[in-house]
């Protein structure tokens, strides 16, 4: 044969390989779990021969390209045995997976892969096991998912027990907290001890602190992912507990059939009604008058879904959380209330379809309102015909409406697109104080304070996963913002980008880019959660904020136990919002200001470097983190000076912070959890020296020793210009377990602080001291047991 | 019997986890050195006069602050000595050297055992009004009672106005001061001694009435203790029509029989930069800490030491209006 010939047959040959190999179809479905039908999110999805996968959505759909004819599918996930599912297709298919769960000690790692950790091409993001953090210790029994997150690097709490967080350098309103895709704004109970999410009632928890993807906007430092469940479609299952602060419920299950699911969780605290006895027992021994008084929080949320088909399913979700003052005084003809009450309430309806296999849609309606009311109302003489009475009334919150609609959409094997848009109108209700009165006749009904701001917000987004090879992996993404308001627009395009290399199977360089804008801004005073913080929005005067983040970092699994992660980074911060020296939310000074005069606008920068050892797997898990860290405000621009416009420490520039968390199961009866954590200390403003303000006016009049009232003044050398003490405490928890007849109780005790560390939360002069003025530190939290009981059918 | 003990037994619990988380940080004396203060304000074609002292640790139990009367005390105007201060005792040091508008002025405080600080700053140069009047005088009576107080008195309520030439070559910081001077009749019948008679004492509250951009808000209106500050951000370099009203609480009734005539004082001044900063955030520091704000940092310009070196000069505008019977209170 001629050569020629021979050289024809083996090209034909090649281009017909080549051919059948670029032949590809493609496979799609969703996963779930095989006991509760839940469905899985980010679960890995890994071709075995070509190496290329991709992660489940926030609604356990995935959707793959692989090869004509024989292939193997792996499907992993934390805390799931890995699943390989060999195949043998000529055409698009669909295939749902039930994933089943790992026995204890049952350490089966094959192929575990997550978002975010070597493989994924994500850095700066962790994923938290909602299991774990119900076995570890927290304050007064609670189960806390921003406690958790707060023990992650890069992360810190506020005032120690409170749900604030400060994610590398940010303040406490840039993290954006998602409760099923729809943002909520206040998710403090309590003045920050307790978050407003129910552990039991949680599926996922994804915080994100620097790579942000493209889909997310509207805040600088972080996004927090809470994944509701969607309820049981096998058979009715509940958890709950009673603790010494509040009780809790969760019922899931399926409606009628397997197609329709419900999950409601509801939880209140109780201090109010076992302290009501003792507050009217000392009123009436005090006073004579017995008083009702007292405060407490209740969370509900509910969630249905309803499958029409394999390609549609209808999601409605709600949640409503408030916390509640009041008191009720009677006076000799009529009575003194005060009713006062803060909170979240929100309303979703959610559409998601498969339009085809490579294609996936999810449009939302949602409703966000925010409140914050209190009403003070004096009922004089209630036996006179027409009623004496006057109501002082305080309000301030913020209701949106939104629309979404979001995209999935899978080319090819080497793309995962994620592409959408989201529309908000919002209304600010900034600060609006009213006066009714009825008294002798003559009715008064007047309000004052700044009128509404209503505003348009617009996101649209587009990101590509993009496998460029075995190795290298990016996503690219887009996220363009547009907000109207006061005739004001401003327009923001945000460039997203992160790519990971695989130096080997089980170790990767990653590296990321931010452009973050803000809309929204909490004008806060404080390290602790008050209901007093206002949320205000961009304005004509009041510019977005804007952040820019760096990172990079290396990525090892060790042993298939351990996930390695060193990451460094560095960000800047715009336009940030600070209430200047001496103002507050009330007016206690001689002026009455609007919020616009009160606050001033400058720079912020932080940088530090993250290392996390975590373990997922086995009978021990929890992760070992340490931060350093460095974070610094400026605020010089003309007439907005801040520390006379010199550089000064953000207060939550803390310097090292340790975290150990650990979970041990011993059987299937008891387990236990430990946290230590350490940080150096917080900064604040001291005065440390006092000096005179004025000088003698007349030297011949000896009395007048300080003229202009003898005023004296507190020297601060600079803002934040003090560094509290060192921050650490040990937390254990013991649980055991035990199989029921209807299900598992559970019996904890936890032992907050045991070594009884005495923190410093708030720092004070003593003046009164018989051997003279002493600095004092109060602490909230010194040793505290407590206990709680639980079950589970 | 029992409700009593129980009541107790609460009260003897929360005092006591109250008191168990309460400890007193040590704090080390040396994160914070004594500073030696220099405050001095000067106005133009007046002696100069300082007072020099120590600043005390804020945590001392020292009731007074140390003055310091061995320090060297040096005046430079214009970058050129002029002459050492002369101690008069309780930290004060003058000369009579006086200063003229737009003169630099420096201070050098020399110490043995506190080290040497300085200041500089220039008197501003002397203000130009085209015009400037006190146009009406209100009697207002108010009356207000609580639960447990009653108060009656009088205000007075002075519209007044001025026309100011700013400097266009720089920056310009001005305040506005008014104090009233009741004169009483001689042969006032009424027993009530007023404890403000004859005292002259600033403004109660001062309300600018000059409308102003939306943009400008801040700018006019930092209003503290009757007192008003303000920038030339927005008039620079022209001539600026100022109305303002103040209001002043007399703390006398029938302020018509008893008093004859009151005279009403208003000082406007031109700040150097310093020495505004100093007034605003000395006043925001007394006036505007609550307990949820962040402390007030008052300005110094004192190098190697703390305390300010103030100067102004001042233009006075004054009328005395005669007080009328009660149905005839508007002047």
């Amino acid at each position: 044969m001629p050569i020629m010939s021979k050289l024809k047959i083996v090209c034909f040959l090649l281009c017909v390989s080549l051919s059948l190999m670029s032949q590809r179809v493609t496979v799609s479905g969703f996963v779930t779990d095989s006991l509760s039908g839940e469905t899985i999110i980010s679960g890995s999805v890994h071709e075995k021969t070509t190496n290329v996968g991709t992660f489940t959505n926030n609604y356990g759909f995935f959707s793959l390209e692989v090869p004509v004819g024989k292939s193997t599918l792996a499907f992993s996930y934390m805390g799931y045995k890995t699943i390989l599912i060999a195949l043998d297709i000529q055409k698009d298919s669909v295939l749902n997976v039930r994933m089943v769960g790992k026995q204890l000690k049952e350490v089966v790692v094959e192929g575990r892969r997550d978002e975010t950790g070597v493989h994924g091409v994500h850095m700066s993001a962790v994923t938290i096991n909602v299991d774990q953090v119900k076995t570890l210790p927290v304050i007064m029994g609670e189960s806390d998912v921003v406690k958790v997150l707060q023990l992650l690097p890069g992360v810190k709490g506020g005032t120690e027990g409170s749900s604030g967080m400060y994610v590398r350098g940010g303040g406490p309103d840039q993290n954006l907290f998602l409760l099923d895709g729809t943002p909520l704004y206040n998710v403090n109970h309590m003045f920050g001890f307790f978050s407003a999410f129910d552990a039991n009632a949680i599926k996922s928890v994804t915080l994100y602190k620097g790579d942000f993807p493209a889909r997310f906007g509207g805040r600088l430092s972080s996004v927090v992912d809470v994944r509701l469940k969607d309820g049981n479609n096998k058979k009715i299952h509940g958890n709950g507990s009673i603790g010494l602060v509040s009780s809790k419920l969760f019922l899931e299950g399926p409606v009628f059939n397997s197609n329709t699911t419900f999950a409601i969780s509801g939880r209140r605290t109780y201090f109010d009604l076992l302290l009501q006895p003792i507050i009217k027992s000392v009123s009436s021994y005090s006073t004579g008058t017995p008083v009702s008084a007292g405060y407490f929080f209740y969370d509900l949320s509910g969630k249905v879904t309803h499958r029409f088909s394999d390609r549609d399913n209808i999601v409605f979700s709600g949640y409503s959380g408030d916390d509640v003052i009041y008191a009720n005084m009677p006076v000799s003809l009529g009575s003194n209330k005060m009713n006062w009450y803060w909170g979240n309430m929100i309303g979703a309806l959610k559409w998601n379809h498969i339009i085809n296999n490579k294609l996936f849609v999810n449009t939302s309606l949602a409703y966000t309102r925010y409140r914050f009311d209190l009403a003070i109302e004096s009922t004089i003489n209630k036996n006179l015909p027409e009623e004496e009475s006057m109501k002082l009334m305080f309000n301030t919150g913020i209701h949106d409406w939104s629309g979404k609609v979001d995209f999935d959409y899978s080319p090819n094997h080497n793309h995962s697109v994620k592409f959408g848009t989201n529309a908000l109108y919002h209304t600010f209700i900034p600060s609006v104080t009213s006066f009714r009165s009825k008294f002798e006749g003559t009715k008064l009904d007047t309000a004052f304070g700044g009128g509404n701001i209503n505003a348009m917000e617009i996101m649209n987004y587009c990101e590509d996963n993009y496998t460029v090879n075995d190795r290298l992996s990016l996503n690219l993404g887009l996220h363009h913002s547009l907000f109207n308001v006061q005739g004001q627009t401003y327009n923001n395009i945000q460039p997203r980008t992160s790519l990971r290399y695989l130096l080997t199977d089980n170790l990767s360089i990653k590296g990321a880019y931010s452009y973050m804008t803000q809309n929204i801004h909490l004008l806060s005073n404080n390290n602790i959660s008050l209901p007093t913080d206002l949320w205000v929005p961009t304005t004509k005067r009041i510019a977005p904020m804007y952040s820019q983040q760096f990172a990079g970092g290396v990525f090892y699994n060790l042993l298939n136990l351990f996930d390695v992660s060193i990451e460094g980074y560095y960000k800047s911060m715009d336009n940030l919002l600070e209430y200047k020296d001496g103002a507050s939310f009330a007016n206690f000074g001689s002026t009455n200001t609007a919020w616009e005069d009160k606050v001033v606008m400058g720079r912020g920068w932080s940088y530090g470097a993250e290392l996390l050892v975590k373990k997922d797997v086995g009978a021990t898990t929890g992760w070992v983190s340490y931060t350093w860290a460095k974070a610094e405000r400026l605020f010089n621009k003309p007439g907005q000076e801040l520390n006379f416009g010199n550089v000064f420490p953000d207060r939550f520039d803390i310097r090292h912070s340790i975290s150990v968390v650990l979970s041990h199961k011993f059987s299937e009866t008891f387990d236990i959890g430990a946290v230590w954590v350490y940080s150096s200390g917080k900064a604040g403003t001291l005065a440390m020296q006092n000096y005179p303000l004025e000088k003698v006016q007349n030297m011949q009049n000896e009395y007048s020793m300080y003229s202009d009232f003898g005023q004296t003044g507190g020297y601060i050398s600079s803002r934040n210009n003090y560094r509290f003490p060192e921050y650490h405490h040990l937390d254990l928890s013991f649980n055991w377990h035990k199989q029921k007849k209807h299900g598992v109780r559970t019996w904890s005790i936890q032992l907050y602080n045991v070594y009884n560390q005495l923190n410093a939360d708030y720092l004070y002069v003593d003046s009164y001291n018989p051997r003279g003025p002493i600095l004092k530190k109060l602490t909230m939290f010194p040793f505290i047991p407590s206990f709680s009981y639980s079950f589970k059918f | 019997m029992l409700k009593i003990n129980y009541i107790h037994f609460v009260i003897v619990l929360l005092l006591f986890t109250i008191n168990s988380c309460e400890s007193v940080v040590e704090f080390n004396a040396k994160e914070s050195q004594q500073k030696l203060v220099v405050n001095s304000f000067l106005n133009a074609n007046d002696t100069v006069s300082v007072q020099v002292s120590l600043s005390r640790f804020f945590l001392s139990s020292k009731k007074e602050y140390t003055l310091v009367n061995d320090a060297q005390v040096d005046l430079y105007v214009n970058e050129k000595f002029v002459a050492t201060l002369k101690n008069w005792g309780q930290g004060i040091y003058s000369s009579t050297y006086q200063p003229k508008y737009g003169e630099q002025v420096k201070l050098v405080v020399t110490t043995p055992k506190n080290g040497t600080a300085y200041a500089v700053s220039r008197i501003p140069d002397a203000l130009k009004m085209e015009s400037a009047k006190h146009d009406s005088l209100f009697i207002e009576s108010i009356e207000s009672q609580g639960q447990d107080y009653y108060s009656y008195g009088e205000n007075l309520k002075v519209n007044s106005s001025f026309v100011l030439v700013d400097d266009p070559t720089q920056d310009n910081f001005y305040r506005i001061r008014t104090s009233e001077l009741k004169i009483f009749k001689k042969d006032t019948t009424t027993t009530v001694k007023d404890p403000y008679s004859n005292f002259s004492y600033y403004s109660s509250s001062m309300t600018i009435l000059t409308p102003v951009d939306e943009g400008n808000k801040d700018i006019l209106g930092s209003e503290m203790y009757g007192r008003t500050y303000f920038k030339d951000d927005f008039f620079k370099g022209k001539s600026y029509t100022i109305k303002f009203e103040n209001v002043i609480y007399t703390g006398v009734d029938s302020l018509a029989q008893k008093v004859d005539s009151i005279r009403i004082e208003t000082t406007v001044e031109s700040l150097s930069r310093d020495y505004y900063n100093f007034l605003l955030t000395k006043d925001r520091y007394y006036s505007e800490s609550g307990p949820f704000s962040e402390p007030v940092q008052i300005k110094s310009n004192v190098v190697g030491g703390i305390g300010i070196l103030g100067t102004n000069s001042s233009y006075k505008f004054s009328r005395t209006f005669t007080v009328m019977p009660t149905s005839k209170r508007k002047y």
